[in-house]
């Protein structure tokens, strides 16, 4: 799985659904004149694509349409397991020793490029050395580094074996879904990359000989050039839909193969069905534009609907016939990071009462018109390892008071700011507070919390900053306290990025006690064991509040009653090639 | 003319040249690390190593070309280095600098900064089978100093990991003799400052193997480098947008003149009238209102089926392909672009007309407009021969400033009725943070303003040889 960066997650770019959404799709077409009819679905896309290379493209809006031509090794089904979806079966798991592990697969026999040629384990072996190309400007290759061999069966070069060291929890996932298969034979004509070993491109002793090696320099000019991004003839891949077209600034066209090769196979494998004949991507900018658009009925599905706007079209009786409306939860969360160095908020306690203060419900209901969920933990609220029965800090100035107080804070000058000697210096509780400048709920949000705080005795000073600037300052650990959104981009969570002691870890949390159980969670294969370390984890850092940990807000989406689907465990919360035409 | 043609174009160079210093040097000024902006997940510290973490940065500077010095020369306090540009990653750069301000001994910060990554290193190479309260701590507090501007803070810091070090005989083995130095070099620092340093100003020269010199070439041989969202040229993503911008200035921009012309004559005409005076009303009205509003309400009115009012499809101009025929092309054309140019039109109108009105007025007081008059001549010959000739000169002025400001308002216009061109490309790439297809933009505008102020002066040249002859006279007394 890939893990977000901090301006993804800000933006929010990567949302998950999970499974249960508020209202069930109807399967019956309701009786209203549609001035939409057909099997072609428009997707409305709120920026334009960066490239349709699916190894090569950063954004979901590349990612969403390239994803519909290409396929994965497996994928994961509603229960949020990995199933089939290029091979037969499950894989055949064998233990190495040192900690390795390998995994046997088989791609279907049925399964073919579009001119016929067949995928096999050279081309999953072929996309792998792309991604570790250093030439390449792929950013999936930390995901594929514990990669260590892939063996081809000489007889039958569909069956391949692929090593990966050291075996954790992810590395099923890290082999079979964290890439599509590409052609080699259409993307490597002269063969460039068959002379280059797997074992150079992993081993960082050959990094640098690798990187003057005029194969590797040949085949990255090539693969980085924009028709290898942008031209339909380099988008193939063994999936349901061909790339026709590309406007750039304008759409994108996916038309669905004729005889696919998969087709056959939907009953066995229901994750291989694919319904639309066509899929266009259109991209609207502009919100009002998006609700003009959506009034008059020119695209079949959008999400991103702010809540004002999402309120007010489901109260047009004209949009509410034609569209029907979702609200799932996603895995992002909004949060406070607090900087546990500084010496004013050095004690839980302060963190405590800061997050004793903080509105959460005003928020969620004022501001977003209630389309958010409490939080406790950087745990997505619908993962099974979320820990429940940690219940969200309430608003409460007295006790905040209290809190303060029991920490050695008091309004000793009358000034009301409580304050403190620290390091010998008298200290008022003073802290400065990062929000997003431009953005109305983000400065809504800071004033409430200013308010509350003086109420308790804390005086926060509010800061208005671009985000990237807001960023800087934070990855600089130059701060007190700033607003922040997180995601993930599946329902697991791996704290080793934010939460270790000597990782990209910013507000200083954790201990010997939380590195270990961060070390351990990844080689606990027992589900139950390893839910309870999760657990455990969550409560430290809820006790610690090194964030104060908001709400999840909830993606509004909008999809046209002729279609019949369910929201999906992937961005961006629907499954374009799900749209099932109703009865 | 064609001398006078020729001059202006030789004043205009500087002018250029000095825009694109000033977009060159607001490019580099933009907050944020641009190398981690565009490679953040490859530049992941959580899954590389220090060493790794450093050849991959330069690798990717180097990409993109932000490995060499950003201009000739520079001036800075002696105390910093001539290769300060070389550090990877601009936060750790902005650090050092807070540092060296305290300090000013560069050698010695160096040194100490260079201990801190060897430490680092060697706590990240330490065998998994090391696994400690201590080791967890001193992996903590290497973060923070590697941060730390506070030289108080930093002592304190490699106290603590000194006192880690003591209780542990395992990690002391291991990186003893690391913190050891890491120590020495930061005691070495705080007891040798050279303030002095910090205030004797140096110039540095780089040589002509900088970022400025790679994009002013870039600039003047139109290559305005790669989009950072899709690797493509960025002149050809321009030029696509510039198409359906300048399309809505070619209608908007001479029907703005049309209106602005017929209804300031005739307000000028029939001074005070009422007719005069509700015009007056109506264009101080439309010149109030927010053309953002405006375009708002407009767009909610003739899209809104509700009101039997969905003139315009926002998707429209989309579906429009190779393989459409010239009838749909046309008819798409007029049914979308019809309120966008209207929204362009509105603003610039209101102020030709006013002004239109205004010289009109003083052009119909004048002695040869009485001469004409009093000769007998018709009315709309006075009018239309005699005064509007006379009064039109404000109106060429105006053009200068009419035509880049038109293509500025199709940012709003272009995005909300989503015509893809350059405002909403402009709109798009700051969204996605794509600097080169930004700044490029920005480097048309201004070309667009001097391209239009050029414009201006050859129409006054033409029109009133007076200009002409008195540029040629001065360039013959000089």
């Amino acid at each position: 799985m890939r893990y977000l960066n901090i301006s993804q997650t800000l933006l929010f770019s990567l949302l998950l659904v999970f499974n249960s959404c508020q209202q069930d799709s109807k399967e019956k077409l309701p009786d209203v004149d549609f001035k939409r009819t057909g099997n072609s679905v428009v997707v409305r896309l709120e920026s334009d694509a960066d490239r349709l290379n699916t190894i090569l493209t950063t954004t979901q809006y590349g990612r969403i349409p390239s994803d519909l031509a290409h396929l994965n090794l497996m994928t994961y089904n509603d229960n949020y397991e990995l199933v089939p979806f290029l091979v037969k079966e499950q894989p055949i798991v064998k233990d190495l020793p040192n900690g390795a592990v390998s995994y046997t697969f088989e791609i279907f026999d049925e399964a073919v490029w579009d001119d016929g040629k067949p995928v096999t384990g050279k081309d999953y072996l072929f996309t792998l050395k792309t991604i570790l190309n250093p030439k390449v400007e792929c950013s999936i290759a930390p995901y594929v580094e514990e990669i260590k061999d892939v063996q081809i069966d000489a007889k039958n070069p569909k069956r391949f074996t692929v090593v990966l060291s050291p075996k954790t929890i992810y590395s099923l996932d890290f082999a079979t879904n964290s890439f599509s298969v590409l052609p080699e034979h259409i993307l490597d004509p002269k063969g460039l990359m068959k002379s280059i070993p797997l074992a150079d491109l992993i081993n960082p002793a050959k990094a640098e000989a690798l990187a003057k090696n005029p194969n590797i320099i040949q085949f990255g000019e090539l693969f980085n050039s924009p028709a290898y991004s942008n031209d339909p003839k380099y988008l193939v891949g063994c999936g349901p839909y061909r790339i026709e077209s590309w406007t750039s600034g304008q759409k994108i066209v996916t038309k669905k193969k004729k005889d696919w090769w998969g087709e056959p196979l939907v009953k066995k494998y229901p994750e291989l069905a694919s319904y639309p004949d066509e899929i266009i991507f259109k991209v609207i900018i502009d919100p009002a534009a998006t609700l003009a658009a959506l009034k008059n009925e020119e695209i079949d599905v959008t999400n991103r609907i702010t809540p004002e706007d999402f309120e007010a079209i489901k109260k047009n009786k004209r949009v509410s016939d034609t569209y029907e409306f979702y609200t799932p939860a996603t895995t992002s969360y909004f949060s406070m990071p607090i900087n546990m160095r500084n010496p004013k908020l050095a004690d839980k306690r302060v963190r405590r009462a800061l997050a004793h203060v903080v509105n959460v419900d005003e928020i969620i209901n004022e501001l977003y018109l209630g389309f958010g969920e409490r939080v406790t933990s950087p745990v997505p609220l619908a993962s099974p390892d979320y820990n429940k029965d940690l219940k969200p800090i309430a608003f409460d100035i007295d006790k905040a008071k209290q809190l303060l107080a029991e920490a050695g804070w008091k309004d000793s000058n009358k000034n009301g700011v409580v304050d403190k000697v620290i390091n010998g210096k008298n200290t008022e509780l003073s802290l400065t507070y990062l929000y997003t400048a431009g953005k109305e709920t983000s400065e809504q949000m800071a004033l409430l919390f200013q308010d509350n705080a003086k109420k308790a005795g804390i005086d926060i000073k509010v800061q208005a900053m671009e985000g990237r600037e807001i960023l800087a300052h934070w990855s600089a650990l130059d701060f007190e306290l700033l607003s922040a959104g997180r995601g993930n981009p599946t329902l697991s969570w791996n704290p080793e990025q934010n939460w270790r002691t000597d990782e990209d870890n910013r507000s200083g949390f954790g201990n010997a006690q939380t590195d270990a159980l961060i070390d351990q969670i990844p080689v606990t294969f027992d589900v139950n064991k390893r839910r309870a370390m999760y657990k455990r984890l969550q409560a430290i850092i809820y006790d610690e509040q090194p964030e104060i940990f908001l709400f999840a807000p909830k993606e509004c989406i909008a999809i046209h009653k002729r279609f019949a689907t369910k929201p999906v465990s992937t961005s961006p919360g629907y499954n374009p090639s799900d749209f099932k035409l109703k009865n | 003319m064609l001398r006078y043609f020729l001059k202006r174009i030789l004043i205009m160079a500087p002018t250029l040249l000095t825009a694109l210093v000033f977009i060159f040097a607001l490019s580099r000024l933009v907050p944020g690390d641009l190398v981690v902006e565009q490679f953040e997940e490859e530049l992941d510290e959580s899954r590389l190593g220090e060493e790794e973490l450093l050849i991959t940065y330069q690798r990717k500077a180097a990409r993109l070309g932000l490995d060499k010095p950003v201009f000739y020369l520079s001036i800075q306090p002696a105390a910093y280095p001539d290769t300060l540009y070389k550090i990877p990653f601009r936060s750790r750069r902005e650090m050092l600098i807070k540092l060296l301000r305290q300090n000013g001994n560069w050698p010695a910060l160096e040194a100490y900064f260079t201990n801190i990554g060897l430490f680092k290193r060697a706590l990240q190479a330490l065998p998994d089978s090391i696994q400690s309260a201590s080791r967890s701590s001193l992996g903590q507090l290497i973060n923070d100093l590697q941060y730390t501007t506070d030289f108080s803070v930093a002592r304190v810091l490699v106290k603590r990991s000194s006192n880690l070090l003591q209780k542990d005989a395992v990690l002391q083995k291991a990186v003893g003799a690391t913190n050891a130095k890491l120590n020495q070099s930061l005691k070495y620092l705080i007891a040798h400052p050279q303030k002095g340093k910090l205030f004797l100003p140096s110039v540095v020269w780089h040589g002509f193997d900088n970022q400025f010199q790679h994009t002013l070439l870039g600039y003047f041989t139109g290559d305005l480098g790669v989009s950072f969202q899709d690797g493509r040229p960025v002149s050809g993503k321009i030029g696509r947008a510039l198409g359906w911008t300048l399309l809505l200035s070619f209608f908007a921009l001479p029907i703005a003149y049309l209106i602005a012309i017929f209804l300031g004559v005739k307000m000028a005409v029939k001074k005070d009238s009422r007719f005069d005076k509700r015009a007056n009303t109506v264009l101080f009205g439309l010149y109030a209102l927010p053309s953002f509003w405006v375009l708002l309400v407009l767009l909610y009115v003739f899209s809104n089926p509700d009101w039997g009012m969905n003139f315009i499809s926002i998707t429209g101009m989309m579906d429009l392909d190779e393989n459409s025929t010239w009838n749909e092309w046309l008819s798409m054309s007029t049914r979308q672009l019809v309120l966008p140019i209207l929204c362009l039109i509105y603003p610039a109108m209101t102020v030709l007309a006013r002004q239109m009105r205004s010289s009109m007025i003083q052009a119909l007081n004048q002695d040869f407009v009485r001469t004409a008059r009093a000769k007998g001549l018709p009315e709309k010959v006075v009018i239309w021969k005699h005064a509007f000739p006379n009064a039109a000169f404000p109106l060429i002025t105006f053009l200068g400033s009419l035509l880049p400001d038109m293509v500025a308002g199709s940012i709003l216009v272009e995005n909300i009725f989503n015509i893809p061109g350059m405002g909403q490309l402009l709109i798009d790439s700051i969204g996605t943070q794509d600097w080169p297809v930004v700044f490029g933009i920005i480097i048309l505008g201004a070309l667009l303003s001097m391209v239009s102020l050029l414009l201006v002066d050859l129409a006054y040249a033409w029109l009133d040889p007076r200009v002409r002859f008195n540029q040629d006279n001065s360039m013959a007394k000089a």
